[in-house]
């Protein structure tokens, strides 16, 4: 399996992003990652369609969600798009900075509940970037294969 | 149903019993820590046996059921998986959460 091209698309519905989850991991499953694991994979383009649905979409079913992998011998791409509200500046921002977990040594009830999905994704990915074009948003997460690191 | 729950010792065990703990049941995670607390009982064990995949929203409701049960409560986690381990060290919560290997190791520890 050196190189290749898998496309799918999907409503803009939570019940649908388990589907791709599952492809996505099964995908990942039958190429030999440098350090990601199937399910890391998994977890960053489950993150990145769901800030699709939520943020881009508002939660609002009947909008389209393209994901794009491609594999050669390096490594594994994989595209998120959809056509909604624009990612802000504030969180698109982030992904050419470090990773920061937001703070855990708070007291109990001002511990966060969310905003762990962005920084989980980076975590796992060696790259991510994001892009704005005409109407279209497409993040893209870069997983190495473990024959650039041989 | 994606929940279960069995009152042990006075402890309520809250098994997920939906593979995936994600943005589709996590609410219901929260609203069923809810009921439970409001029905008198604030020692909670979340069992995750059968969750194979969990998700930032997941965790988030993890985090809310922790905070529902208050200073005076516990809040223990048991079973968990690979997949699901990792969330919990990428975002350092494992060092928040008391986190058994199994079920009866939880409730040992929560008795003693």
């Amino acid at each position: 399996m050196d190189t290749g091209k898998i496309k799918l698309s999907i409503d803009s519905d939570m019940r649908q992003v388990q589907h791709v989850g599952e492809a996505v991991r099964c995908l990942a499953s039958h190429l030999e990652l440098a350090d990601a694991k199937p399910s890391s994979v998994e977890l960053a383009v489950v993150e990145a369609v769901n800030n699709s649905i939520e943020h881009a979409y508002q939660s609002e079913a009947g909008n389209l969600v393209d994901v794009a992998f491609e594999y050669n011998t390096d490594c594994l791409k994989i595209k998120i798009s959809d056509y909604g509200t624009p990612m802000p500046k504030s969180i698109a921002g982030q992904f050419s900075s470090d990773v920061t977990m937001p703070n855990t040594s708070v007291e109990l009830d001002a511990l966060p509940e969310s905003g762990w999905g962005m920084q989980l994704l980076k975590s796992v990915c060696d790259e991510v970037s994001y892009k704005r074009n005409e109407s279209r948003n497409t993040l893209s997460l870069s997983f190495k294969l473990a024959s650039v690191t041989a | 149903m994606s929940f279960e729950t069995e009152i042990k010792d006075g402890i309520a065990v809250v098994s997920v019993t939906a593979g995936r703990l994600d943005a589709n049941i996590a609410p219901d995670l929260k609203m069923a820590v809810a009921e439970i607390i409001d029905g008198g009982t604030s020692r909670i064990m979340l069992d995750l046996q059968s969750v194979q995949f969990m998700d930032s929203s997941g965790l988030g409701a993890v985090i809310s059921s922790f905070k529902l049960t208050g200073q005076k409560g516990d809040f223990v986690i048991c079973n968990m998986n690979e997949a699901v381990r990792e969330i919990f060290t990428l975002t350092h919560m494992d060092r928040l959460f008391e986190i058994y290997p199994s079920t009866d190791e939880g409730l040992q520890k929560m008795c003693a």
